[in-house]
Order: C-alpha cells, then sequence, then structure tokens
C-alpha cells in the first residue's frame, strides 16, 4: 500500500473507539435533552402499571362512604401553629349553606391526618405476589384522599394508579400484536413479493381505507352484552389491534422491497445465506430501528382512543378501571361542576401522551446516527 | 489588485457542526484570467466545491467565512457584497452548474420555464422574445427538438440531456464567468466526453472563463489551462496544465499522477482451462406497456444472444456504457440476476438451470464484488459477522476459532489490519469497505469472482490501489475474474481480453490490446476517445 | 391524457375498494342477534301487549316483505340495490322512521364542518410550518412547534370537555348542545345574524379541530421544507440569481407539499373523526351523536350506514387528493403508469 495512503488512513481511525449502531444511537439519545424527558416520563408511568398498587394507598373500588366528592388535599409540613412538623393533610369539616342548602368541605385545622412511607394496609398483588405496604398513607386511620373522591367515596388518586395499569396494558397489548402482525406481514410482502405481495398490498389498502372511529364504534356495538368484562377488554383490543397493523405493513414492505436490491442484501445471496437468514440477519435489523419509532408513536395514539371509547362507555367495562372510564363519571356535567377535580385522569393521558411521543422523537432523531458524524 | 477577471485570496472557510468547528477551506488563492479554463482537482472533502461556493456567495448557513478573505471579480471585491448585489451577479455575470443533473433541476416545473427564468431575473423580455430566446438557448447546446424539449418535465430528458438544459441555463445572460463543479461525475463516458466539448466549444464563443471542478485528471490534462490542486482544503501546487504534469512538485501532486492505472496483466498459460463458459445467453423482462385498455405484455431484451469463456487465470472485461447490459449479462450467468436458459458450464458443470438451493455448493466458489463499497456491507454487523456468514452458512471451518483464522488470512489478504474485526462498516472509507468486501469474496476461497464495477465509486488514487490488488490476488491464488465497467483505462490495466456491449449485443471482443488500439467498430471507438482523450 | 387516464385508472380501483366497504357494512346490519322483526315484535308486543304467537303470522309476512327469509348474498344484493336505486338504507326501530330521515342533514353538517376544518387546518399547518422552518431553532420556530405538539398531545374530548365546562359555569353561556339559537330555528332564509348564530355554536368545533389538525401538517411542512431546502435544485435556483424569498416560493414550497397533499385524504378522516368526537361530547346535532346513540341502542341499520357513507366520502376524498397530486407533479402521473 502507499505511503501516503497509509498515512492517511492510520489518521483516520487513530483513537477512534469502536461503537455499534445502537451504542451510536444511545449516545446520540443521552444528549437529547428532550427525549430524555420523554424517556424518564414513560419510565414513571410504565412504572405505576407495575407498582400501582404500592403507589396506591386504597384498592380501586374501596368505598369511603363518609367522603362523598371529597375534594382534594393539600400535603404540608408546616403546623397550623407555624412549626416544622411531619407531612400531613387536613381533614374535611361538611358544612351546610344556609341559603343555598348545597354542602361545602372547609379544611379543618382540627382534624389533622398525620402521614407516613411504607404503612400498612389494604393487600394488593404484584406480579402475582401479595403485599399489604403502601408507599405512603395515614397514621391515625383516617382516610386520606390527595386527590379528592368520586361520587362512591373512592379515591381518585388510587383509581388512577390502578387505571394506569389497564390503558397501559390495552395499549402495549395493542402495539404488541399490531407489530408483530405488521411486522410479519410487511417484511414478508415485500421480501417474497409476487402475487402474496399484490394480495397483501390490495388488503392494506382496503383495511386503510375505513374510518376508524366509526368502525371501531360500529364493532364494538356487534360486541355480546352479556360477556364478562375480561372478554369484553380483550375482544376490544383485538378490534383496535385490526385497523393499526396496516400503517406498519405498508410502511415496512416499502423499505424492505428497497432494502432487498441493496447490495449487502445481494452480497448475502451471493454466499449462499437461506432467505430466513437473510430476514433474521440483515433485513430485520435494519428495519428495527423504524418498527421501534413506530411503536412509540402508536403508543400514545392507542391510549387516546381507548381513553375516549372509554369515556364514551362503549371501551372498558366495569369492574375494570382505565383512565377514560373514570372521567366517563365527569360526562354528567353536573357531576363534573360538583368535582372537577375528577378531570385528574386527564393529567395523566396527557403526561404519558407527552412521554411517548417525546420519546419517539428523541429515538427518531437519534436512529440516523450516521448522518452527522 | 491583478487584472485577471477574478482573483480570490486567502479564503478560509469553517463550518460550525455539533462536534465544534471544522475547518473546510484553509488560506485558499487562486486567479482565473479572461477566457481561461481553471481546473480545480482534488479528491473528495478536499474543499474544492466549497470554494465554488465562496465565489458564488452560496455557502451553508452554518459555514462561516474567516476574516481576510478576498474574492476580487472584475476588480471589486464581491465578498463585501451584500445579497442583492451577490444575486445581480449570479446567474447574470457568474453562473454555475451542479454534479447531479438528475436533482439539479426543479422535478415539476417544464424545462423551458425554468431556463426561461434565469432570463427572466435579469432581464425585462416579452413573452414571445423570452420563448424564443429559450428555444436559442436550447439549440445553442444541442439538444435535439428544442420546441419539444421547452414543454418537457426534467423526468422526461435523460442525464445528458439534462446537463444540456443546466448548460443552457448557464450560458442564458451570457456571464464571464462558468463554474462547473464536476459537470460529468454522474455521467456516461461518451456522454461525458460530448458535454466536455460542448463546454468548450461554448466557452470559445462566449469567450468565458471556466473554473472546472473535477476529480479525474483525465479531464483536467484535456480541457484546461491552468490547475490547482486541493488537498484537506488546502492549496498544494498550481501552475500551467502542461507544466504539473510533466513536472509536479508537491508529493500528493506526484501521488495523483502516478495514481492513474498502468501496466498490463501478465500473459496467462497457454493450455489454461477454462473456468467458466456462457454460451447464448439472452436475457429479457417482461414489460407490460400500453394503457389501461390496450396492455399488452412486450418482451425487453436485456442481454441478446451473448457468449463468453473465462480461462483460468484470465480475467475477461466486459464494458459498454450504462443500459448496455453488461451488469445484467453478469449476474444472470451466476445465478445472481435473471434467468436464462442458455448453457452455462461452471467448471464442467452446467449451472443455468439449477434452483437457488441447487446452487448452494457453487457459492462458494463463485463470488461476487459489488460496485458501491457503501451499501454492500450491512450497517448493522461488525466486520468480522459480515466475513463469518459465507463460512456459516457453507458449513466452513469446524469451530469459531478456525473461522477467526481464515478471516484472519483474508484480511491479510486484503492488507487490511486485524483490528477492523471489531468495527462497524460506517468506520471506514471508500477505498478499505471495498477491501473488505473483497476480502467477504476471498474468504471463501472461490475460483470465480465477478467484479462489478467495484472501483467505480472510488477516488482515482484509491482505484489504482484497488486494481493492484486484484491483481496480486489473482496471481496469488490463481483467480479467474469477470471485470464489468465502462472505464477503458481500469480494463486495460487489468483484463486480458475484453467484449465490448451495446444495447445488450456483442460489438466486439478479443485481446484488450488489439481491441484498444484497434477499435472496429464506431462505438468502441467513442469508448476508446472517452477514455483516454477525453474530448472527442 | 395521460392525466384522463390516469383518473380513469384510479376510479376503476376504487370499485372493488367501494364493494368491500359495502360488504362490511352489510355485515354489520346481520352480525348482530336478530333482525329488524325480531325489534318491531318486541316493540309491538311492549306497546300492545299481544303476545309471540299472535305476532308471528304478521312477523312472517314482514320477512317476506323485507326478504328476510332469503340467503345473506340475496339479502345484501337486495340491500344494495335498495342503496344504490332509490337510497333505501332501511328502518331505524329506535325512531320507527327510515334511515335516510334519520340521518338526514347530519351527514352535510358533519362533512361540511369536516371539509372546513380541513381547509383551515391544512392552510394554518402549511404556513406555521413555512414559518418554522424559515425561522429555525428561533422563538417563532419553538413557539409553532409547542402549540403544534399541544395540538397532538391534548386528546380533543378533553378539550371538548374543558370548553363545555367554560361555556356552561364560567360563561354561562347559551349556544351549548344545538345549531341555531331558537329564534332563528323557524327562519327559512340565509341572513348574516343567523350564520352569526350559527358559528357561535360550532366554534368549539372548528377551534379544537383546526388546532389538532394543524398540528401534523404543522411538523410535516417544516420537515419537509427543511429536507427540500437542500436539494440541488434549490442551489441551481439561488445560483441563478434568485432572492431567498422567490427561491422559497417558487421552488422549495411547492415541493414540500407534495406530501401534504399526499395525506390530505388520511387527514380527511382525522377531521371527521375529530368533529364525531367533539360534537359527542359537546351534544351538537351532527353525525357524533346520533352514532353513539346508534350503538349504545343498537340501532344497527342506522349504524351501518352512518359507517358506508362515511366510508365512501373516505374513498372520494383519498380519490380527489390524488387527483390534486397528479396535477402538482408531473412525475406522479408517470409513474402510475410504468410502474404496472
Amino acid at each position: 500500500m502507499n505511503a501516503l495512503t497509509q498515512l492517511d488512513m492510520n489518521a483516520e481511525n487513530a483513537n477512534h473507539v469502536s461503537l455499534s449502531y445502537w451504542q451510536l444511537v444511545r449516545r446520540r439519545f443521552m444528549a437529547n435533552r428532550y427525549g430524555m424527558a420523554g424517556l424518564i416520563g414513560c419510565l414513571i408511568v410504565l412504572s405505576c402499571t407495575i407498582f400501582g398498587g404500592f403507589f396506591a394507598p386504597y384498592g380501586a373500588q374501596t368505598k369511603d362512604r363518609n367522603a362523598i366528592y371529597s375534594p382534594p388535599q393539600l400535603i404540608s409540613i408546616i403546623s397550623p401553629d407555624g412549626e416544622l412538623t411531619r407531612p400531613y393533610v387536613r381533614g374535611f369539616e361538611e358544612k351546610m349553606d344556609p341559603v343555598t342548602f348545597e354542602f361545602t368541605f372547609e379544611p379543618s385545622d382540627n382534624k389533622i391526618v398525620p402521614l407516613g412511607l411504607f404503612v400498612k394496609g389494604e393487600p394488593y398483588e404484584i406480579l402475582g405476589l401479595t403485599f399489604e405496604t403502601h408507599l405512603f398513607g395515614s397514621l391515625n386511620g383516617v382516610p386520606v384522599h390527595l386527590l379528592g373522591t368520586d361520587g362512591l367515596g373512592r379515591d381518585v388518586f388510587s383509581r388512577m394508579m390502578y387505571g394506569t395499569r389497564i390503558t397501559i396494558l390495552m395499549a402495549v397489548m395493542v402495539m404488541a400484536a399490531a407489530c408483530v402482525i405488521g411486522t410479519m406481514i410487511g417484511v414478508s410482502s415485500g421480501y417474497f413479493g409476487g402475487t402474496y405481495d399484490l394480495v397483501v398490498q390490495r388488503g392494506v389498502e382496503f383495511v386503510k381505507s375505513f374510518p376508524d372511529l366509526p368502525l371501531y364504534l360500529a364493532l364494538v356495538a356487534i360486541l355480546p352484552r352479556r360477556a364478562d368484562a375480561m372478554a369484553v377488554f380483550v375482544m376490544f383490543a383485538g378490534i383496535l389491534v385490526l385497523l393499526r397493523w396496516a400503517d406498519l405493513a405498508r410502511e415496512l414492505r416499502g423499505k424492505v422491497v428497497a432494502i432487498k436490491s441493496v447490495e449487502f442484501v445481494r452480497a448475502a445471496v451471493a454466499v449462499g445465506a437461506s432467505d430466513g437468514r437473510i430476514i433474521r440477519r440483515h433485513i430485520i435489523p435494519n428495519m428495527s430501528s423504524h418498527i421501534l419509532v413506530w411503536a412509540t408513536y402508536t403508543l400514545p395514539e392507542i391510549i387516546l382512543l381507548e381513553s375516549f371509547l372509554s369515556f364514551l362507555g362503549v371501551g372498558v367495562q366495569l369492574p375494570m378501571v382505565s383512565w377514560g372510564s373514570m372521567l366517563n363519571q365527569a360526562r354528567d356535567i353536573q357531576a363534573l361542576t360538583a368535582a372537577p377535580w375528577l378531570l385528574a385522569p386527564v393529567g395523566m393521558i396527557v403526561i404519558s401522551v407527552l412521554a411517548f411521543n417525546a420519546l419517539g422523537d428523541g429515538l427518531r432523531d437519534a436512529m440516523d446516527p450516521y448522518s452527522n458524524d | 489588485m491583478t487584472d485577471k477577471l477574478l482573483s480570490i485570496r486567502n479564503v478560509n472557510v469553517s463550518f460550525k457542526t455539533a462536534t465544534g468547528l471544522r475547518h473546510a477551506v484553509h488560506d485558499v488563492s487562486f486567479d482565473v484570467g479572461n477566457g481561461e479554463t481553471l481546473a480545480v482537482v482534488g479528491e473528495s472533502g478536499s474543499g474544492k466545491s466549497v470554494t465554488a461556493r465562496v465565489i458564488m456567495g452560496m455557502l451553508a448557513p452554518n459555514a462561516r467565512v474567516g476574516e481576510g478573505t478576498q474574492v476580487i471579480f472584475d476588480g471589486e471585491d464581491i465578498a463585501t457584497f451584500s445579497e442583492p448585489q451577490l444575486q445581480d451577479i449570479r446567474g447574470r455575470r457568474i453562473s454555475m452548474i451542479f454534479q447531479e443533473p438528475l436533482t439539479s433541476l426543479n422535478p415539476i416545473y417544464r424545462v423551458g420555464d425554468q431556463v426561461a427564468e434565469i432570463i427572466k431575473v435579469h432581464r425585462k423580455l416579452g413573452k414571445d422574445e423570452l420563448k424564443s430566446e429559450v428555444i436559442r438557448l436550447l439549440k445553442e447546446v444541442q439538444l435535439p427538438d428544442p420546441e419539444a424539449r421547452y414543454l418537457q418535465y426534467p423526468h422526461e430528458l435523460s442525464g445528458g440531456q439534462r446537463q444540456r438544459v443546466m448548460i443552457a441555463m448557464a450560458l442564458a445572460n451570457n456571464p464571464e464567468l462558468l463554474i462547473a463543479d464536476e459537470p460529468t461525475t454522474a455521467l456516461d463516458v461518451t456522454v461525458q466526453a460530448e458535454i466536455l466539448s460542448l463546454l468548450r466549444q461554448l466557452q470559445k464563443a462566449h469567450n468565458m472563463a471556466v473554473i472546472l471542478i473535477t476529480h479525474d485528471l483525465s479531464v483536467v490534462r484535456a480541457v484546461s489551462d491552468h490547475v490547482v490542486v486541493m488537498r484537506r482544503g488546502e492549496v498544494v501546487e498550481t501552475g500551467e496544465t502542461q507544466e504539473v504534469f510533466h513536472h509536479p512538485q508537491h508529493p500528493y501532486t506526484k501521488h495523483l499522477i502516478a495514481s492513474e492505472p498502468k501496466g498490463e496483466p501478465k500473459p496467462i498459460q497457454k493450455d489454461a482451462p477454462p473456468v467458466l463458459t456462457a454460451e447464448n445467453t439472452r436475457v429479457a423482462f417482461k414489460l407490460k406497456t400500453g394503457g389501461f385498455f390496450s396492455r399488452k405484455s412486450v418482451d425487453l431484451v436485456a442481454v441478446n444472444d451473448v457468449s463468453a469463456t473465462i480461462r483460468r487465470g484470465e480475467t475477461l472485461g466486459v464494458v459498454g456504457e450504462s443500459g448496455s447490459g453488461k451488469t445484467t449479462f453478469g449476474m444472470s450467468i451466476i445465478g445472481l440476476g435473471q434467468k436464462q436458459n442458455g448453457p452455462v458450464t461452471f467448471q464442467g458443470d452446467r449451472i443455468e438451470r439449477l434452483s437457488r438451493k441447487e446452487l448452494q455448493p457453487y457459492r462458494t466458489r463463485i463470488q461476487v464484488v459489488f460496485q458501491d463499497p457503501f451499501s454492500s456491507l450491512n450497517p448493522r454487523m461488525i466486520i468480522r459477522q459480515i466475513l463469518e456468514e459465507g463460512l456459516i452458512v457453507n458449513g466452513i471451518g469446524a469451530s469459531s476459532r478456525e473461522r477467526l483464522d481464515l478471516i484472519k488470512q483474508a484480511l491479510d489478504d486484503v492488507q487490511m489490519p486485524h483490528d477492523a474485526l471489531d468495527r462497524f462498516p460506517h468506520e471506514f472509507s471508500g477505498g478499505q469497505r471495498q477491501r473488505l468486501a473483497i476480502a467477504r469474496a476471498i474468504v471463501l476461497k472461490p475460483e470465480f469472482i465477478l467484479l462489478d464495477e467495484p472501483t467505480s465509486a472510488l477516488d482515482l488514487s484509491i482505484q489504482a490501489q484497488i486494481i493492484e490488488l486484484l491483481r496480486e490476488l489473482r496471481d496469488k491464488h490463481d483467480l479467474s475474474y469477470m471485470f464489468i465497467s465502462h472505464d477503458l483505462k481500469v480494463v486495460r490495466a487489468l483484463c486480458h481480453r475484453v467484449i465490448v456491449m451495446k444495447s445488450g449485443s456483442v460489438v466486439e471482443e478479443g485481446n484488450t490490446a488489439e481491441v484498444l488500439e484497434k477499435p472496429k467498430t464506431d462505438y468502441t471507438r467513442r469508448l476508446v476517445r472517452a477514455a483516454f482523450d477525453v474530448v472527442a | 391524457m395521460a392525466l384522463l387516464l390516469y383518473f380513469v385508472k384510479r376510479i376503476l380501483v376504487a370499485i372493488p375498494l367501494l364493494i368491500g366497504i359495502s360488504i362490511v357494512s352489510f355485515g354489520l346490519v346481520v352480525a348482530v342477534p336478530g333482525d329488524f322483526v325480531d325489534s318491531w315484535m318486541a316493540q309491538t308486543m311492549a306497546q300492545t301487549g299481544m303476545s309471540a304467537a299472535e305476532l308471528k303470522p304478521q312477523a312472517e309476512e314482514l320477512r317476506q316483505k323485507l326478504g328476510l327469509d332469503k340467503s345473506l348474498v340475496h339479502q345484501y344484493v337486495l340491500w344494495l340495490k335498495g342503496i344504490v336505486f332509490s337510497g333505501d338504507f332501511g328502518q331505524s326501530f329506535v325512531y320507527s322512521k327510515p334511515v335516510t330521515e334519520v340521518i338526514g342533514l347530519r351527514l352535510p353538517r358533519t362533512l361540511g364542518l369536516a371539509i372546513v376544518t380541513l381547509i383551515l387546518g391544512q392552510g394554518i399547518g402549511v404556513l406555521l410550518g413555512i414559518y418554522a422552518a424559515t425561522h429555525q431553532y428561533k422563538l417563532g420556530d419553538n413557539l409553532a412547534t409547542l402549540v403544534a405538539f399541544l395540538g397532538i398531545v391534548i386528546p380533543k374530548f378533553v378539550m371538548s370537555l374543558i370548553i363545555l365546562y367554560l361555556m356552561a359555569y364560567v360563561w354561562n353561556s347559551s349556544y351549548i348542545g344545538s345549531l341555531y339559537s331558537p329564534e332563528f330555528i323557524l327562519q327559512e332564509h340565509f341572513s348574516f345574524a343567523k350564520l352569526w348564530d350559527f358559528f357561535l355554536h360550532v366554534w368549539p368545533i372548528l377551534f379544537i379541530s383546526v388546532w389538532a389538525g394543524q398540528a401534523y401538517t404543522t411538523r410535516m411542512m417544516r420537515g419537509n421544507l427543511l429536507d427540500v431546502m437542500n436539494a440541488q435544485y434549490i442551489e441551481t435556483a439561488r445560483a441563478k440569481g434568485l432572492s431567498r424569498r422567490k427561491t422559497l416560493f417558487r421552488h422549495a414550497v411547492p415541493n414540500a407539499l407534495h406530501p401534504v397533499i399526499m395525506n390530505m385524504g388520511g387527514r380527511f378522516d382525522y377531521m371527521i373523526k375529530g368533529e364525531i368526537e367533539i360534537a359527542i361530547v359537546l351534544g351538537i346535532p351532527t353525525l357524533g351523536p346520533l352514532i353513539l346513540s346508534s350503538v349504545t341502542e343498537r340501532d344497527m341499520y342506522v349504524l351501518s350506514a352512518i359507517f358506508l357513507l362515511v366510508s365512501v366520502l373516505l374513498v372520494i376524498g383519498n380519490l380527489i387528493a390524488d387527483f390534486a397530486l397528479a396535477v402538482l407533479d408531473p412525475r406522479v402521473r408517470r409513474a402510475e403508469f410504468t410502474k404496472e
């Protein structure tokens, strides 16, 4: 080799740490503050899914008959005398307005409810194991309702934690199923082509031509009425999957058709690699970033759709709790006015949608790490 | 101040990137006289295109022009001009054409309107006058049937035609200076020669100065009066073209000039047995044409009745323009392209009808190296995985240790260090990647390798190294090659025999030296002239 | 000519799609256990106190009349024939009226609102996208991005709930849950006062839909334009001596619009969906509340008719978007021909 170019080569490769594609992605992603914030948000939401029972002081169905529509309570660490004290909330005194005859709740300094960490309470399950310790709880037995209660005296905060489970479970199930179906169909039709590909393309076009909200509603209408909540939940998820796979399949098909004629795939054919190996080792790894980005964008879409349908009362059925089905109570404008805190799950919806979108944006920008190097 | 048309002095440009400031051009100065052609030569990344954009005042937003940079055009320092002042100069006194004729025209406007636009910006003309002016220009750049071209869209023209449109545009306002940024690189060799000679004629007719940016030394030698050699953002040598070519001063210039492929292949043994024989190869694609109601299926014959024999240790060159069917021919006889029925004999076995499974035993013996080193290595695999794949799927090497030894041998063969194994393809330069692609073929110990334009995507000096490497490997392992190329210079350095293809058929074949020295057909003559004289 | 052929071809391709859609719509009707006659019987029994046995002969007669005793295929053909030739979508058993009467003016209202929000949303999105792309990383860009982001992130039904709350209890607005104030309902002729009154009733739909609708367009336009500005032909235009402004609007923007127009069909779907979603929450008498009530009461003829009509509208919307693209970009027409 020529000395001059040898020199160039060494200069190029000197002190160059070898990084894999995913390492490069991670490095770029970590440098993106906005994407990292999204990631942290997603982790918080996901941890609620698993440890919801631990964070929630009460069960989803536990009713506090003495606190119907009780307002949110503020945690304080300054005692009424102005001294620093252990965190506490103030209980309410019910008063009747002599003019309107409406009940109002007044926080009272006489009803102090001290709070503690890791308090024993109602049993709950995490991954099949039963625990009794909750993250926080009241120490004197008087219930604490941080985000208030609903019309049946159920703790909004606790229900929201449990609702995370159903909402995220639904979103993840639907996303995963659509992802698997979409990837299988998209990759195979792009790779093998021919009549199969034509049929798939027409099918995708067909599925995509349906207006999604009316179709969901129409399909919900034909679900059996008397099925139990779990069966409805699964069928509901099935309906959501029905239209979701098509987009991914179409995108992947296009990418596979392009990548199939790229030279590294042809080189793999030339060394004698089988179709299965080519798909596994060459095609899928080069699609994975696209699939990942698709998944992070799809999750919030499903969360929104599920929330809306449950909000209407045609999604998740009792006794299951999701954010949307909690909001169903707020459809009654009287209830909403009496207890605006019923809208609390909106906060969770917005946070999770925001977080997953931010994560998706961050990933998408980080996925193309060769561009700016 | 000089009396030159353009003098640039101490041009410094840096780019603000995520990783900090990067210097692209460093203290570059040169002059261009009236009606003169200056060639700016250098490999990719040498800063030659950036320099051109400094003259035009069209740098990217993240570029910073250094203090003291002067661009004196006709006595005025246009580096200090405001944007409106520059707009007045651009397209009127200084024009520019670009490398990619495919993308340099706006796809959604008619060709005529795009040419008319540059006139409208600088001159007031009536509608009819404008149209006749555009048609005159299209005629001047020798586009056939200019009235019809006027109404066409860019995608309806060929690459060469589009570049002619670009030239017509550049000439529209009789500029004093034309900057041509690699105007022929993306074109076929023969088209390249036509465009260059057109540029030359027009330059004389209009008495324009031309700055020709290129990496191709033969272009430089053929058309330029003066030359500026750039490397890594600096000028390393300038002078009269003849002088620089005969007495290069700087080692880099010497190296560039020396890197033109030279030499001839060693003759092979007289009685060497044939390795691969293809007879009467015919490849046709089914093409559906016609409208919705008059659909017909037509065979598009890409390769028609082509035969070839390659003997042990021999290299057969297959040359022709793009679209001549040379790659289609090569790929289909080794079972990697369209199926065809002409007999193909490899080491005594007939292989043309074998299915993909049945071809498996031959995969290690017949290998291929592709044109583009950037897309021929899977970006998600490390080099070790890439080289190992062929060994694994063919069951070579009992353990991963054994396989690793084989891989290391192959890396030695292509003169790459062993620490390449754990790296990813994006960490290597184009030439290095092409070495790795060759290693992927060599590690299987093949008897025959199809080389599909393996050097055409590489810089000139790298090209020569790859040719040298291929020669060494051929002698060391007694390999046979089929070498597909459009570049007769490279073919002369590597191939024993050559077949010349045109629109799917063979127009000429024979020993390389004979064909190149005494071409029998016009087509071959044109190819030869394009390669060795450049301007026809 | 090429353009015309392209249109004809696209329309022909849409026909199997429409047939598929009609089959699914019909499927909705038959998928629910119990047919129209069963619900008729239940209703009559409840109203008149007659027993099932007494009603049976009449029920059989009704069945025959409606063709419900025939095979599914036969029923489908009858059903389709009714729709295509006489606009007969069947009978709503909840309202005991023909479906067409039940849907009545609701469909054109939904359609009209969706088209208006589509045009506004796309227009605002394109302008904001251009602004953001030309002021990359500056304050305006960040603001536009933030507004777009909020539009994507906040669920439309939540925004509607909040606006409903504000209208009902903060502003004490009387423009809730209807299209016109009482004094205008009987007014037949057009007047600006009536139009203004209409606007006061539907502005939440426009506001929410347009906000959410412009969001994707803004993002897409910003991204496209930034890509297109790197294209070689933009440099060509600048080398001609064109000003930045002219280069942007003559060369960059039309090319960056390409994907936006291609996506129009999808955006139309989004706007119809949004209109339905918001109208349900606000109780505005368009298709939205009707869909919900027919779902909860299983008024399947109404539901399937709405579904069919909206799907057909979407197919037509997509066709229009395709045509617009073919007119704008000469490459599209040609690609369609050489591909197959």
